[in-house]
C-alpha cells in the first residue's frame, strides 16, 4: 500500500514511510532454524536474537503457536517457556490466531486524554466485538496496546501494522467500512 | 456454759436441719443450669450447608496450653469434599482429661469452628475414652443443647443461712 | 577521614557508622550493623538484587525519594534510616499493598507459621486495609510438575522462583508471562516444571504460593522437628533438616553450609523420602527353606548368619567370603563389617561400588574442595554424560563460577548442559577415551592456563589409569582434582576398609573358586552392575549367600537369607562426601519394626563370630578413628553441624610416573548407557519423582541423518549382547557415533545403532 493510499483511508495521515521495515530475509525460503541462525549472528549474546527470532516465526506461523514457540526455543538454544515469557510481555506478538485485520488501539495515556476510550467503544460497536476477541467472519481482531509513541497524533489506531493517526471515534466507522470493502473480493 | 447446755445447742442445728428441704442436688436427675458463659465440653460447628467450619489449621493446638489438641489435616477432593476451603481436618482429638477448658482454643481459631459448649458431664470409665475424636466433639446438625442454660439473674444457688462451714 | 581504606566506606544507618567493603549492598551493611531491613525479594544465592518487591524501602539523607535498599550500594558518609517515620510509611504502604490482592488463606496455606509475609506483615504491616474492592482471583492452586503446586492469588510476584529458574538452574522452566499486574508465574502451555532442582523454588518462595505437594497440609511448623541430618543419595552429601511430625518423615529441606551445597538441594534428595514406607521395604528377616523365602525374626536370623559364615570358612578356609557392598553405608557400618572380614573371615575381597574405586589413593595429594569451584578461573568437566547424574549440585556451583568470570572446558561426547553455558567451550572425546583426550588437552592450547587455580571435575568412573592422568596433569599445572565417586560414601567405605577388591578382581577370584560365600551389602550386582551374568553365577554356586538391604532387588532371588537394613534417614553415623568431608547423619525417625540398625546388625553378628565390638555409634566411630587412618584424629563430638575435612595426605611430592594411554580413535559406534540420577530404588519409592527420568535414546545429527530418523522415531541400539528399542533424540551437539542412553547397569563400549522397524499394531 501506497502511502497515498494510506491517505485516503478514512483520513488517516500516514507519518513515516513505511513500518515496519521490511525483514532483511522476508523472501527468504530457507527453514526457519536457518533464518534464526543468521540473526543470532548479528547479536553479541544469543539472548538478544530472542525478540527477532520470535518475529521470523510470527511471519512463518501467522501467530505464536506453541510449535512456533518450540521452533524458536530449538533454533536460539533457549526454552520454550522463556521465548513465550519475552512475548507475552509485548504486544506485538499475538499469542492467538487472529482475524484477518488486526486492529490495536491505544489506550495510554496520552491517546486516552484525546478519545481513545471513544475510539475504542466506536470500534466494539461497529465489529460488535471486544478487546481481545476476533469477529465471527474472522475479519477483524480488536486489541488494546501500549504507547505506539504517536502521541501528538492521538488516538493512535494500528491496522495490521499501520498507523492510522489520529483516529477519533467519529471516523471509525468509514475505516472499517472501507476495510470490509476491501476484503470482499477475495471474500 | 456446761458441756450439756453446749452439746443440746449444737444439736439442736443438727435437728433443725432434719426438718428442712435438703440442698443437695440429686445429679443425674436434676441438672444443673450453667452461666452462659460456662466453658464446658467443646463443640465443632458446621457452616449452614452442612460443610464443617473447621479448616485444620492446627492453631487451636498452637494456643492449647495443656496440649491437648492434635490436629491432622488433609486435602479436600472433590468428591469427598468436609469443608470449603482446600483443607480440612482428618483428624481432630482433644484429650479431655488434659484439657483445661480456657478456651484459648475458641480465641484463636479464625473460622469460629470450635467453641466451648455448656456440657460438662465428661466422666469415662477409662483415659483413652476421654481422647474425644472429630465425630464426637462435630455438631450433628442444629440440635438443642443438652444442659439447661439459666437466665443470669436469679441464679439458683442455694441460699445459705449459715454461712460457709 | 584519612584513615580511611580506599576500598571500604562508612557510613551510618539509623545512627549507628559502621565500615563496610564497597560495593556491599545497604541491606548487608545494615545487617553488619545490626539493623534487619525486611526484605521478600533479595536473595544473594540468586545474583544480584532487582528491587522487585520494593519491601526494603529505606530514607537515606540527601536523596528525596524513599530507596530500595538491596539495590543501593553503599557510599562514604551516607546517612540511611529504615526505621524513620518516612520509611515505616513507605514499608507499611508496600505491605498494604502486597496485601491487597494476597488472600486470607493463612489458615490453610502451608506456608502459615513460617511465612516472610506473615512475620513482617505482623512486625510492619498497617494492620488493616483500606481496599473494599474484590480481590483478584485465579484458578487454585495449580499443579506446576507433580511435585509442586503454585496459588497465583498468594503470589507477590518477587521473582524469586524465577529468578532461581533462570540464573540458577538455568533451567528456564518457569517464567513470567505478561506485563505488569497481569504478570503470572508459569511453566511453558501446562509442561511439568521438569528440572532437578525444582523443589528449590518451593523453599524460596517468601508466600505460599510455591508449596511442595508431598508436605501439602501435613504440619504446621510448632508441630515438627526439623533433624539436621545429611542427604544420603550421592557423595555430595548435601546438609538438610528433615522435618518430622507424628514420628514420620514429611518433608525434606535443604540446611544451608557454603561449604557443600549452598543451600541448594535436588529433587532426589528432597522427595525420595517416601520410599521410607514403599511397599518394596523389606521389614522381616528371611532365610530361604524349603517353601521359600520364610520370616524369622532378628537373633534367630542373625545365629544362622553367624553358623553358616563360619561354616563357610571352617570348610573352605579363610578368605573364602566376599563383601560386596553398595558404598551407601555409613562408614561405622562399613568398619565393621571390614573388622568382620579382616579379624572372623579371613580377610576376603571386598568390593565397594560398580566401580569399584581404584586409584583414590594417588589424587588425595591432589584433591579439590567443593568451594574450590567458586575460585577457580578454570573448570574442566571430564566425562561423557551430564554431571547433574554424578553430582547433581556441583552444576549450580559451576553455573554460579561461570557467571563470576571463570572460564569452563567440557572434555567428553558434547550435548551435556555444561557445553551449553556461554564461557564454555568443548573438546571433543570418544567415550572411553576421554582421559587420553584431557591428557592431550593439557599438553595442548585447549586446556592453555591450567593453574593451580582450576579445578578438574572428572564425571565418571574412576579407574587406575585414568587416576595415573589426572595426578600426571595436577601434579605438572598444580592444579586440583575432585573425581565423583558413584555411591555415596564410596570414599567413606574406602576409608574405613570396605573396599579392598575392584569388582574384575573380586569376580576374578570367584572364577578361580576361591570364594563360596557372598555378603551383599545394599549392593545389588546381578539387576545392577555390570557383568551381572557372571554374579549371578556366583550367587548361584554360592554356599551362602546374604543380602543386607532396605529393598527387595534383582539380586533377592537368589540370597539364602535376607536381613532388612534402614535407609539414611534412620541411621546414625558418618559419611565422608567427594571432598573428604565427614559429616553426621542423624536417625530422624527410626526403622520399620523388624529393622535392624546398621550398626547393631554388624555388632551383633561380629559378636557372635567372637569379635569385641561397640555397637552404639559414637563408640565405633572412636574405635574407627583408632585403627584406620584417614580418621585418626577425630572426634565424634568433633564433627559438628557442618562436618570436618581432615587435611588429606600430602604427596611424596615425586612426579607421578607418566601415564602411557592408547592411542586412536575408537572405530564405529560407541554406546554410553549410564545410571540417571532419577533412578534406584529409592527413586522407585517415590512415584513422583518419575516424570523426571530421562528416556530417549540420544544420537548424533549426522547418524540420524544417515540411518534416515528424526527425534520421536523408534532406534534399535544393541550392546552388550542385549538390545534396546526407544524413541530417537537427535542432538545437534553430539559426538559423531556416540549413542547415549540412561540404563540400569552401567555401560560404555561397542554397540550398533539401527532404525527400528515400523511397529506392527499386534506388537
Amino acid at each position: 500500500m501506497e502511502p497515498s493510499d494510506a491517505q485516503t483511508l478514512a483520513g488517516a495521515r500516514e507519518t513515516r514511510p513505511t513500518w515496519p521495515a521490511p525483514l532483511p530475509a522476508s523472501d527468504d525460503t530457507r527453514p526457519l532454524y536457518d533464518r534464526i541462525q543468521d540473526v543470532i549472528a548479528l547479536y553479541p549474546e544469543r539472548k538478544s536474537a530472542v525478540v527477532p527470532a520470535l518475529r521470523l516465526a510470527q511471519d512463518e506461523y501467522g501467530w505464536l503457536s506453541e510449535q512456533a514457540f518450540d521452533a524458536v526455543a530449538d533454533a536460539t538454544g533457549f526454552t520454550p517457556a522463556f521465548c513465550k515469557s519475552v512475548a507475552s510481555f509485548y504486544d506485538m506478538f499475538r499469542l492467538t490466531p487472529t482475524g484477518r485485520y488486526e486492529i490495536c488501539v491505544c489506550t495510554n495515556v496520552s491517546c486516552a486524554l484525546v478519545g481513545a476510550a471513544g475510539t475504542m467503544r466506536a470500534f466494539e460497536r461497529e465489529l460488535g466485538i471486544h478487546p481481545g476477541e476476533t469477529s465471527e467472519d474472522g475479519l477483524f481482531t480488536l486489541k488494546t496496546v501500549e504507547c505506539y509513541g504517536g502521541c501528538g497524533w492521538g488516538p493512535v489506531v494500528s491496522v495490521n501494522e499501520r498507523y492510522h493517526e489520529p483516529l477519533p471515534a467519529e471516523q471509525v466507522p468509514e475505516l472499517v467500512a472501507r476495510l470490509r470493502a476491501d476484503a470482499e473480493p477475495d471474500a | 456454759m456446761s458441756p450439756v447446755t453446749d452439746n443440746l445447742k449444737g444439736f439442736s442445728v443438727t435437728f433443725r436441719h432434719l426438718f428442712r428441704k435438703p440442698v443437695t442436688q440429686q445429679f443425674p436427675e436434676y441438672k444443673r443450669p450453667v452461666y452462659p458463659r460456662f466453658r464446658g465440653r467443646h463443640r465443632l460447628h458446621r457452616h449452614e450447608n452442612g460443610l464443617e467450619k473447621c479448616v485444620g489449621c492446627s492453631l487451636c493446638a498452637a494456643a492449647c496450653p495443656a496440649d491437648c489438641i492434635r490436629v491432622v489435616a488433609a486435602e479436600n477432593t472433590p468428591e469427598e469434599r468436609y469443608s470449603p476451603g482446600e483443607r480440612y481436618a482428618r483428624i481432630y482429638e482433644i484429650n479431655m482429661s488434659r484439657c483445661i477448658f480456657c478456651g484459648y482454643c475458641e480465641l484463636a481459631c479464625p473460622f469460629d469452628a470450635i467453641t466451648l459448649g455448656h456440657d460438662y458431664e465428661l466422666a469415662e470409665m477409662s483415659r483413652d475414652a476421654l481422647v474425644y475424636t472429630k465425630q464426637m466433639l462435630l455438631e450433628p446438625g442444629p440440635e438443642a443443647r443438652r444442659t439447661p442454660v439459666a437466665p443470669v439473674d436469679p441464679y439458683d444457688i442455694p441460699a445459705q443461712e449459715d454461712g460457709p462451714a | 577521614m584519612a584513615t580511611v581504606e580506599t576500598d571500604t566506606v562508612t557510613l551510618s544507618i539509623n545512627d549507628r557508622e559502621v565500615t563496610v567493603p564497597k560495593g556491599m549492598s545497604l541491606v548487608e551493611a545494615a545487617a553488619e550493623a545490626g539493623i534487619e531491613v525486611p526484605v521478600f525479594c533479595y536473595e544473594p544465592r540468586l545474583g544480584a538484587a532487582v528491587g522487585a518487591c520494593r519491601m526494603c524501602l529505606v530514607e537515606i539523607e540527601g536523596i528525596p525519594k524513599l530507596q530500595t535498599a538491596c539495590t543501593t550500594p553503599v557510599t562514604d558518609g551516607m546517612v540511611v534510616h529504615s526505621h524513620s517515620d518516612r520509611a515505616r510509611e513507605g514499608q507499611d504502604a508496600v505491605l498494604e499493598f502486597l496485601l491487597i490482592n494476597h488472600p486470607l488463606d493463612c489458615p490453610i496455606c502451608d506456608k502459615g507459621g513460617e511465612c516472610p509475609l506473615q512475620d513482617l506483615t505482623f512486625r510492619y504491616g498497617p494492620g488493616s486495609t483500606r481496599m473494599t474492592l474484590p480481590k483478584r482471583t485465579h484458578t487454585k492452586p495449580v499443579p506446576i510438575s507433580p511435585l509442586i503446586k503454585l496459588d497465583r492469588e498468594r503470589c507477590i510476584l518477587c521473582y524469586r522462583c524465577t529468578r532461581f529458574s533462570e540464573d540458577v538452574s538455568g533451567d528456564l522452566q518457569l517464567v513470567t508471562e505478561h506485563r505488569g499486574a497481569n504478570s503470572i508465574i508459569t511453566t511453558f502451555e501446562g509442561r511439568p516444571y521438569d528440572g532437578e532442582f525444582s523443589g528449590n523454588v518451593t523453599e524460596l518462595c517468601p508466600v505460599g504460593a510455591l508449596t511442595s505437594i508431598s508436605y501439602r497440609f501435613r504440619g504446621r511448623p510448632w508441630e515438627i522437628q526439623n533433624i539436621p541430618t545429611v542427604c544420603g543419595e550421592c557423595p555430595i552429601g548435601c546438609n538438610t533438616y528433615a522435618t518430622i511430625r507424628e514420628g514420620q518423615v514429611a518433608r525434606v529441606l535443604s540446611r544451608n553450609n557454603p561449604a557443600v551445597d549452598d543451600g541448594w538441594l535436588c529433587d532426589r534428595g528432597r522427595y525420595t523420602f517416601p520410599s521410607l514406607e514403599s511397599e518394596q521395604r523389606i521389614t522381616t528377616p528371611l532365610i530361604r527353606g524349603g517353601r521359600g523365602l520364610e520370616p524369622v525374626d532378628g537373633s534367630t536370623a542373625l545365629d544362622h548368619i553367624a553358623d553358616r559364615l563360619r561354616a563357610a570358612v571352617e570348610r573352605f578356609g579363610p578368605g573364602s567370603v566376599a563383601i560386596i557392598a553398595s558404598g551407601d553405608q555409613t562408614s561405622e557400618e562399613a568398619h565393621l563389617w571390614a573388622r568382620i572380614q579382616e579379624q572372623a573371615l579371613g580377610g576376603g575381597p571386598i568390593v565397594c561400588g560398580p566401580e569399584g574405586g581404584a586409584g583414590w589413593g594417588e589424587l588425595a595429594a591432589h584433591s579439590a574442595t567443593i568451594a574450590d569451584l567458586d575460585d577457580a578461573d578454570l573448570i574442566v568437566v571430564a566425562g561423557a554424560t551430564d554431571l547433574v547424574h554424578r553430582a547433581p549440585i556441583l552444576e549450580l556451583r559451576i553455573r554460579r563460577a561461570v557467571d563470576r568470570g571463570a572460564r569452563v572446558v567440557t572434555i567428553g561426547a558434547g550435548a551435556t548442559r555444561l557445553d551449553t553455558l556461554h564461557a564454555a567451550e568443548h573438546v571433543s572425546a570418544a567415550p572411553g577415551t576421554t582421559h587420553a583426550a584431557l591428557l592431550a588437552a593439557s599438553q595442548g592450547v585447549a586446556l592453555k592456563g591450567l593453574s593451580d587455580r582450576s579445578v578438574i571435575l572428572w564425571n565418571g568412573r574412576m579407574s587406575a589409569p585414568v587416576a595415573t592422568v589426572l595426578a600426571h596433569v595436577a601434579h605438572a599445572s598444580g592444579c586440583r582434582v575432585l573425581p565423583t565417586p558413584l555411591a555415596a560414601n564410596e570414599l567413606g567405605c574406602q576409608a574405613a576398609g570396605l573396599g579392598t577388591h575392584t569388582p574384575a578382581e573380586a569376580l576374578e577370584a570367584v572364577e578361580q573358586g576361591r570364594v563360596k560365600a557372598v555378603v551383599l551389602l545394599g549392593a545389588d550386582p546381578v539387576g545392577g552392575w555390570p557383568g551381572g551374568d557372571r554374579w549371578r553365577g556366583l550367587m548361584e554356586r554360592a554356599f551362602f549367600a546374604l543380602q543386607v538391604s532396605p529393598f527387595q532387588t534383582g539380586s533377592s532371588g537368589w540370597a539364602t537369607t535376607i536381613v532388612p537394613s534402614p535407609m539414611p534417614l534412620e541411621k546414625e553415623g558418618t559419611m565422608t562426601n567427594i571432598e573428604g568431608r565427614v559429616q553426621r547423619l542423624r536417625a530422624a525417625v527410626p526403622p520399620p519394626p523388624g529393622v535392624l540398625d546398621g550398626i547393631v546388625l554388624a555388632a551383633e553378628l561380629g559378636r557372635r563370630l567372637g569379635l569385641d565390638m561397640p555397637d552404639q555409634p559414637p563408640a565405633v566411630f572412636a574405635d574407627m578413628a583408632g585403627s584406620r587412618a584417614a580418621f585418626a584424629g577425630l572426634t565424634w563430638a568433633g564433627i559438628g553441624e557442618r562436618g570436618v575435612r581432615p587435611e588429606p595426605a600430602s604427596g611424596s611430592g615425586q612426579a607421578p610416573p607418566a601415564p602411557h594411554v592408547a592411542e586412536g580413535e575408537p572405530e564405529g559406534t560407541i554406546v554410553v548407557g549410564y545410571r540417571q540420577l532419577m533412578s534406584g530404588p529409592t527413586v522407585e519409592g517415590a512415584p513422583a519423582l518419575h516424570f523426571q527420568r530421562r528416556s530417549g535414546i540420544e544420537i548424533s545429527h549426522d547418524d540420524a541423518q544417515q540411518i534416515g530418523v528424526a527425534t520421536g522415531d523408534r532406534v534399535e541400539v544393541s550392546f552388550a549382547g542385549a538390545s534396546l528399542t526407544g524413541a530417537a533424540l537427535v542432538q545437534r551437539r553430539l559426538r559423531r557415533g556416540v549413542v547415549r542412553l540412561a540404563t540400569a547397569v552401567p555401560y560404555v563400549g561397542p554397540g550398533e545403532l539401527r532404525a527400528a522397524p515400523e511397529e506392527t499394531a499386534d506388537a
